[in-house]
């Protein structure tokens, strides 16, 4: 038997990544939490870096196990992305949510070496362990702070979570059992020549497959856990959760059933059934959360939604449509975010009555706020509008015309509890509440500028980021 | 040889009183021992599927599995301990402060 092919230039990121972890382990013990921190960004940038060259050239490892396609580079430089602007918000931001030690920045390290992992996995072991790191540092850093809510918040995560992974594991193993392999493509070359038999089996596994990635994603009816965990956790770790965790948990989603499952037939149907589900309850229990956290808890679930119709699209446009949107997904939600961070007095965020009149207290936030909302519910010139509409124009292509207008009706009924907020920054009168905190915030003042930039750039811009897209992915 | 649907059967039964018991069990030790049950039947139908199919990798998955498991177990039990400092008790229900 042959030894396997390993491609080093593909394990350098990998590599990078648990050296920096190791680094800032060992300088936690040494030095403030500050030089940690920029140490763990300095990790990350030439993570990225080292991710570039590999672009266009289609490398594997150890006989497929990992996979160096331009759709796991691009979802991987996503997840660097996100994983920045919760490091730069959490220089300012993590002091007064107490939760500036050393140990933030190493479950955040290596949560995004599991992510990256996950984005790139190409077998459905190696998505497993990439899944799980990714999961294991969420739960740890949940319940980081030592606050009852945060704790609640944590076991509720560690509970859901871990009934998740347990039926994914299920489901792994009943796709290896009607098929013989763990391996994505030899998944999808096995199913042409199937034993009718297997069939069920097959079909078994799969839908367990969606509902334990329909738990990492928080699709509906698996998404209770979303609003509690996302509004209990410290502010900072919702950032990261919201952005890093769900764009590796759609970039396995996407690979697993776009390159492995495609061929199996029964799953559409109730895909399709879950992301309507999801959109309508998405949106509609948006509209009545008075804490700002807890509605871009739901707007989470909401925007989950417009995700998966890149799972059921069978377009070309479906993959670039999906890295386009996490992009956009991953600057606007991390940039609302960081705005709550310096808004909030503690970590249970700001209501929406808070936010009254924020536009004469503090105009910058409340003009970078109002432009980040509007991309969240779609509003052009922000790039929000585009991610959409390509979206969409991808779930048409592919006949779903019914999943498509429900999709576009829900994004309606989110121009209210998107705008409401922005509207009461502007025209309404300071609220007599205490004032919110005015401490000096510069380094989540360029997170939020880098968001609102990033959205705007790509928003009147596509064609630089979609681009890059055209061309084969997998 | 005992056939591999066998192994299935008792696979499938025993991923259903896991369901079973995460669903009805309200101490968050006991609902963490049925996802343990869930994670065993998985290993189960592989090591079965293994034999069915004379592969030694799925085998192996079994070992990973495990291991995740294990990692999982050293968390969970990390913020069971977390939380039964503040409030002594680690029924779910009383978790609920957020009206989830």
């Amino acid at each position: 038997m042959p030894l396997p092919h390993i491609s080093v230039m593909l394990l350098l990121p990998f590599i990078i990544l648990l050296l920096t972890t190791a680094a800032c382990t060992a300088l936690g013990f040494l030095v403030h939490r500050q030089a940690v921190t920029w140490t763990a960004m300095a990790g990350l940038i030439i993570t990225a870096a080292s991710l570039i060259p590999l672009w266009d050239r289609h490398l594997s490892s150890f006989g497929g196990a990992l996979l160096g396609d331009p759709f796991g580079i691009a979802l991987s430089l996503v997840i660097l992305l996100g994983a920045l602007l919760a490091l730069l918000s959490s220089l300012d931001s993590a002091k007064r949510s107490s939760l500036s030690f050393p140990e933030y920045d190493l479950m955040l390290l290596l949560g995004v070496l599991g992510s990256v992992l996950l984005a790139m996995a190409g077998n459905l072991i190696v998505l497993l362990i990439g899944l799980e790191i990714m999961s294991l540092s969420a739960y740890v850093l949940a319940t980081l702070q030592a606050s009852r809510s945060s704790e609640e918040a944590g076991m509720k995560y560690f509970l859901l979570g871990a009934v998740g992974s347990a039926v994914l594991i299920y489901g792994i193993a009943l796709v290896y059992g009607a098929t013989g392999h763990f391996g994505l493509s030899g998944i999808a070359a096995a199913l042409g020549h199937a034993a009718a038999s297997n069939l069920p089996v097959l079909l078994l596994g799969t839908l367990m497959l969606l509902v334990g990635f329909g738990f990492k994603v928080a699709l509906v009816p698996f998404h209770q856990w979303t609003p509690d965990v996302y509004s209990g956790s410290p502010t900072l770790v919702t950032l990261y959760m919201s952005v890093v965790i769900k764009t590796a948990a759609f970039a396995g989603l996407i690979r697993v059933f776009q390159m492995a499952l495609s061929g199996v037939h029964g799953w559409v149907i109730p895909a399709e059934v879950i992301i309507a589900l999801t959109l309508i309850l998405g949106n509609f229990a948006a509209l009545r959360e008075e804490n700002f956290k807890r509605m871009l808890a739901y707007s989470a679930v909401a925007h989950s939604g417009y995700l998966a119709l890149a799972l059921v699209a069978k377009s070309s446009l479906a993959e670039p449509a999906l890295i386009y949107y996490l992009l956009t997904y991953t600057l606007m939600n991390a940039g609302a975010f960081a705005v709550v961070a310096v808004l909030q007095r503690d970590d249970s965020g700001v209501t929406i009555s808070d936010l009254r009149g924020l536009y004469s207290r503090r105009p910058g936030l409340a003009v970078a706020l109002a432009a980040l909302l509007a991309s969240l519910s779609g509003l052009p010139p922000f790039a929000g509008f585009f991610g959409k509409f390509v979206l969409f124009s991808a779930a048409l292509q592919s006949g779903f015309v019914g999943l498509t207008v429900i999709a576009a009706v829900t994004s309606m009924a989110a121009l209210f509890y998107y705008l409401r907020p922005a509207a009461l920054m502007f025209f309404s009168e300071p609220a007599q509440t205490p004032q919110l905190p005015a401490a000096p915030r510069q380094y989540s003042a360029v997170a939020v500028w880098v968001a609102v930039g990033g959205t705007l750039l790509i928003g009147v811009l596509p064609n630089l980021v979609m681009q890059l897209l055209q061309r084969p992915l997998t | 040889m005992i056939p591999t649907s066998d192994y299935l059967l008792l696979s499938g039964l025993l991923f259903t009183l896991g369901i079973v018991g995460v669903l009805i069990r309200r101490t968050a030790v006991l609902v963490f021992l049925s996802v343990e049950l869930m994670l065993n039947a998985a290993n189960l139908a592989m090591v079965a599927f293994a034999r069915a199919w004379g592969q030694l990798q799925a085998q192996s998955a079994v070992f990973i599995v495990m291991t995740l498991a294990a990692a999982e177990v050293a968390i969970g039990l990390a913020i069971l301990i977390a939380i039964f400092r503040k409030r002594v008790s680690t029924e779910v229900d009383p978790l609920s402060e957020m009206k989830g």
